[in-house]
C-alpha cells in the first residue's frame, strides 16, 4: 500500500511537527539573533547618532550649526590654531567641540 | 452534370457581364456599399435575385465582398503593425540597454582619476588653512600713557581727547601640514605694525625719497614650529601629550588667552604686563587623563630669553612652565574647576659681556621671575577666574609705556630749556641748559628708577569671567587688574588699576562682535614724589633743577585713561 509522505517531510521540518514551546523558543531566538545583529552594526552603533561624541568627530564645524543652531560662544585658540565651539542653548542638550585650524572637528564633549 | 454546368455557364455569364458593365455604375455600387447577391433554384438552375424557396445563394469563386476585403486588409495591416511594434519594442530594449551602457560607462569614466588628482586629494586632507582676525574702532575719551591695550594699538597721551582709530591688530594665517598622524608642522604670520622713523634716503646729487616704514602694517612670523603628536601614545593616560620644536607659543599666555576667551578685545594680565606670547624654543604639552577625564594638563618649555619678535642675545636661557589641575576632571578644555599655577625664570636680553658691566640701573642685564596662581571655575555658560601674580624685574619702563608714554622715555625730550652755563643739570641731561618747565623729564626719571633698578617686585591681582544670556547670542565679559609695580616703593605713582566690562555679540561660528570699555585709573591722588626716596632707587639718577629746589618731583601721576571700543573677530 502506498504511503504519503507528507507527514514525514513535515516532520523532517523545522516548525511543523514541532511542539508549540519548542516554536515559540525558536522564534524568540530568532528574534534575539536579528536585534543584536542590528545593533551590533557601526553604522548604527555610533556613526548615525547624532547625540554621540564619536558621530561629531571628523566633521566640519558648518555641520554642527546645522544641527545645533549657532554657537553661544566661539573662542579661537592661540595655542592650537583650532578654536572651541559651546552650544548651550537653554532646553537643548549642550555641546563642546575643538576644531583644528581647517574647522574639522577634532575633540567633542557631550555636557550633560 | 447537364446541370452543373448550366451553372457555371450562368454565372461565367454574370461574371462577364459585370465586368463589362459601364464603368460608371460600379462606383454607385461600391458607393452603396451592398455587392451584388443571386439566388439560384437548386431544382431549375434558375437565378434569381431575391432569395426564396429551394433558392440558394450563389456563390461565384473569385469574387469577395467588401467586408471580407477590408477583413482581409485589416488583418494585413495588422499583422505589418504587430511585426513593426515588435520591431520598436526590440529597438527600444536594446536602445535602454545601450543607454544603461554608456550611464555605467560615463560612470566609470569619471571615477577614472589622474594620479595627481588623488595626490592632490590626499595632500589637502592634510593641510589645513585657517585664519584669525582682529579688527577694532577705539575712541579715547580720555587718553593717557600706559600699557598697550591690545598689540599694534598705540594711542597719543595726554590732552587727546576723542581721539580715535580704527586699528586692525591681528591677521593670522593659521597653516597646519600634517604628513602623517605623528608630525604636525605649523607656520603662523601675523600683521605688525612699523614704528620708528627711518632716514629718508639721499638719491643723486640734488634729490631724495622720503622713508615710508612708519606706520606700515607688514607680515613678521608669530608661529612656526614642528609638533610630534603621537610619542606618547603608547602610555593610555599621557595619550595626546606632544613634543613641539621651534618659535611656539608660550605654555601661559595662549592658555590663559583661550580660558578668558575675549583676547579679541583686551590681553590677559602677565601679556598685558610684559610677557610675550611666543619665543623660540623646545616645549611638552599634555594631559594626564582618567577615562575621559583630564586630571592635570601641562607645559613646560625652554625658550630664548628674547621674543619671537626679538635677537637672542643672552648665554641663558629661560623656562616657561604651567600646571593645571583639574580636581573633578575636565570633560573638555577648561570645564569645571582648574587650579593654575606659572613660573617664569628668565634673564633679560643682553650679551653677557654688558650683562657684567656694573650699572645703576641693572634692570634689563638682571633676572626675570613671573609666577601666577590662578583659579577658574569654568561652564558652558559662565565662567569666573581670579588670578594672583607676582614678578621680579618683570615690569620694566618700556612695558609701563607700551601703548603710549612720555617723549623722554624713549629719548624724546619734553622739557622747556634755554642754552645757559649756570645750570647744575639739565632735562635733556647735557650741562649747561637752564630748565624752565621739566615736562616729563623728571617722571620719566622717576619710572626709570622705580621700574628698572633690578631689584623691583611687582604684586597684581585680576578678576575675570563671562556670563551667557540665555535665549540670546549675547555675552557679558569683563576683567579687572590691580597692578603694583613695584612693591618696594611707599608709594608708588605708577600703581594702577585696569578694568574692562562690555558685552559680546556671536553672530554664527565664525564671526564675533563686542561692544566695551577699557580703562586704566591710576589710582593714587596726585601728590610730590620725596627726592630723597627718589634716590634711593637709583642715586645716579639727574633729576631738574626744579625737582632739585622742591625736593620732590612734582606731578608723577598719570592722568587715567578711558575709552570706548567697538571689537570684531572672525576666525576661520
Amino acid at each position: 500500500m502506498l504511503k504519503s509522505i507528507e507527514t514525514g517531510a513535515g516532520a523532517a521540518g523545522s516548525l511543523r511537527g514541532a511542539p508549540p514551546r519548542r516554536r515559540w523558543m525558536l522564534a524568540a531566538g530568532g528574534l534575539c539573533l536579528a536585534v543584536l545583529m542590528i545593533s551590533a552594526a557601526p553604522g548604527l552603533a555610533a556613526g548615525k547618532n547624532h547625540n554621540t561624541a564619536k558621530y561629531w568627530k571628523g566633521k566640519n564645524i558648518s555641520e554642527a550649526t546645522k544641527k545645533l543652531g549657532e554657537p553661544t560662544q566661539m573662542t579661537p585658540l592661540s595655542e592650537t590654531g583650532g578654536t572651541l565651539y559651546i552650544f548651550a542653548h537653554p532646553g537643548e542638550q549642550h555641546w563642546v567641540f575643538e576644531t583644528d585650524a581647517g574647522g574639522k572637528i577634532v575633540k567633542a564633549a557631550k555636557v550633560e | 452534370m447537364m446541370r452543373r454546368w448550366r451553372i457555371q455557364a450562368i454565372a461565367l455569364a454574370l461574371v462577364c457581364a459585370a465586368l463589362a458593365a459601364p464603368p460608371g455604375s460600379r462606383p454607385a455600387r461600391a458607393q452603396s456599399g451592398t455587392p451584388v447577391q443571386l439566388w439560384v433554384d437548386t431544382r431549375t438552375g434558375q437565378v434569381f435575385i431575391r432569395p426564396g424557396a429551394h433558392r440558394v445563394r450563389l456563390s461565384m469563386p473569385g469574387v469577395i465582398t467588401e467586408d471580407q476585403l477590408n477583413r482581409q486588409v485589416e488583418e494585413k495591416v495588422e499583422q505589418k503593425t504587430q511585426a513593426l511594434q515588435s520591431q520598436i519594442s526590440q529597438q527600444q530594449s536594446v536602445n535602454a540597454s545601450l543607454a544603461q551602457q554608456n550611464a555605467a560607462l560615463n560612470q566609470q569614466v569619471a571615477q577614472m582619476k589622474p594620479a595627481w588628482t588623488n595626490f592632490a586629494d590626499n595632500f589637502m586632507n592634510k593641510f589645513s588653512l585657517g585664519t584669525l582676525w582682529y579688527f577694532d574702532y577705539a575712541m579715547y575719551t580720555h587718553p593717557s600713557f600706559g600699557p598697550q591695550f591690545l598689540t599694534q594699538i598705540n594711542q597719543p597721551g595726554p590732552g587727546n581727547e576723542i581721539f580715535n582709530s580704527f586699528d586692525l591688530s591681528r591677521a593670522y594665517l593659521n597653516f597646519l601640514f600634517t604628513p602623517t598622524k605623528d608630525i604636525t608642522v605649523r607656520v603662523t604670520p601675523n600683521v605688525y605694525r612699523a614704528i620708528g622713523s627711518a632716514s629718508n634716503d639721499k638719491v643723486g646729487a640734488s634729490g631724495a625719497w622720503g622713508t615710508s616704514l612708519d606706520g606700515n602694517l607688514g607680515y613678521r612670523l608669530k608661529y612656526s614650529y614642528v609638533q610630534f603628536n603621537t610619542l606618547f601614545d603608547s602610555i593610555k593616560s599621557m595619550k595626546g601629550t606632544t613634543i613641539k620644536l621651534g618659535v611656539l607659543p608660550n605654555g601661559w599666555v595662549p592658555w590663559e588667552e583661550d580660558l578668558y576667551g575675549y583676547r579679541f578685545v583686551n590681553l590677559t594680565p602677565w601679556n598685558y604686563y610684559s610677557l610675550a606670547s611666543g619665543q623660540a624654543g623646545i616645549a611638552i604639552a599634555g594631559p594626564i587623563k582618567s577615562g575621559e577625564k583630564t586630571y592635570v594638563d601641562y607645559e613646560l618649555g625652554v625658550y630664548n630669553n628674547s621674543s619671537f619678535h626679538a635677537f637672542e642675545q643672552t648665554n641663558t636661557k629661560e623656562t616657561i612652565d604651567r600646571v593645571t589641575i583639574y580636581p573633578f576632571g575636565a570633560l573638555w578644555r577648561f570645564d569645571g574647576l582648574g587650579i593654575s599655577g606659572l613660573y617664569n625664570y628668565g634673564y633679560g636680553n643682553v650679551t653677557p659681556d654688558l650683562a657684567n658691566i656694573p650699572a645703576a640701573l641693572k634692570g634689563p642685564q638682571s633676572h626675570i621671575e613671573r609666577l601666577a596662581a590662578l583659579v577658574a571655575y569654568t561652564t558652558e555658560t559662565w565662567q569666573l577666574a581670579g588670578e594672583f601674580d607676582y614678578g621680579h624685574n618683570a615690569f620694566n619702563v618700556g612695558n609701563m609705556f607700551s601703548g603710549s608714554g612720555p617723549g623722554d622715555a624713549f629719548g624724546i625730550p619734553t622739557c622747556v630749556t634755554t642754552p645757559a652755563a649756570t645750570s647744575e643739570a639739565a632735562c635733556t641731561g647735557a650741562g649747561g641748559t637752564v630748565v624752565h618747565y621739566p615736562g616729563w623729564y623728571d617722571v620719566t626719571t622717576l619710572s626709570q628708577a622705580l621700574l628698572n633698578n633690578g631689584r623691583a617686585a611687582e604684586e597684581g591681582f585680576a578678576f575675570f569671567g563671562h556670563y551667557h544670556v540665555p535665549n540670546t547670542p549675547l555675552t557679558v565679559f569683563g576683567m579687572f587688574n590691580w597692578w603694583q609695580p613695584n612693591i618696594h616703593v611707599d608709594k608708588n605713582p605708577f600703581d594702577f588699576q585696569r578694568w574692562v566690562v562690555g558685552v559680546a555679540y556671536q553672530y554664527n561660528e565664525y564671526l564675533r562682535f563686542a561692544l566695551d570699555t577699557q580703562n586704566v585709573h591710576y589710582y593714587h591722588s596726585q601728590f610730590a614724589f620725596p627726592l630723597a626716596e627718589a634716590l634711593s632707587f637709583n642715586n645716579k639718577a639727574v633729576y631738574s633743577p626744579i625737582a632739585k629746589a622742591n625736593g620732590a618731583i612734582t606731578g608723577p601721576v598719570f592722568p587715567d585713561m578711558h575709552s570706548i571700543f567697538l571689537n570684531v573677530e572672525f576666525s576661520y
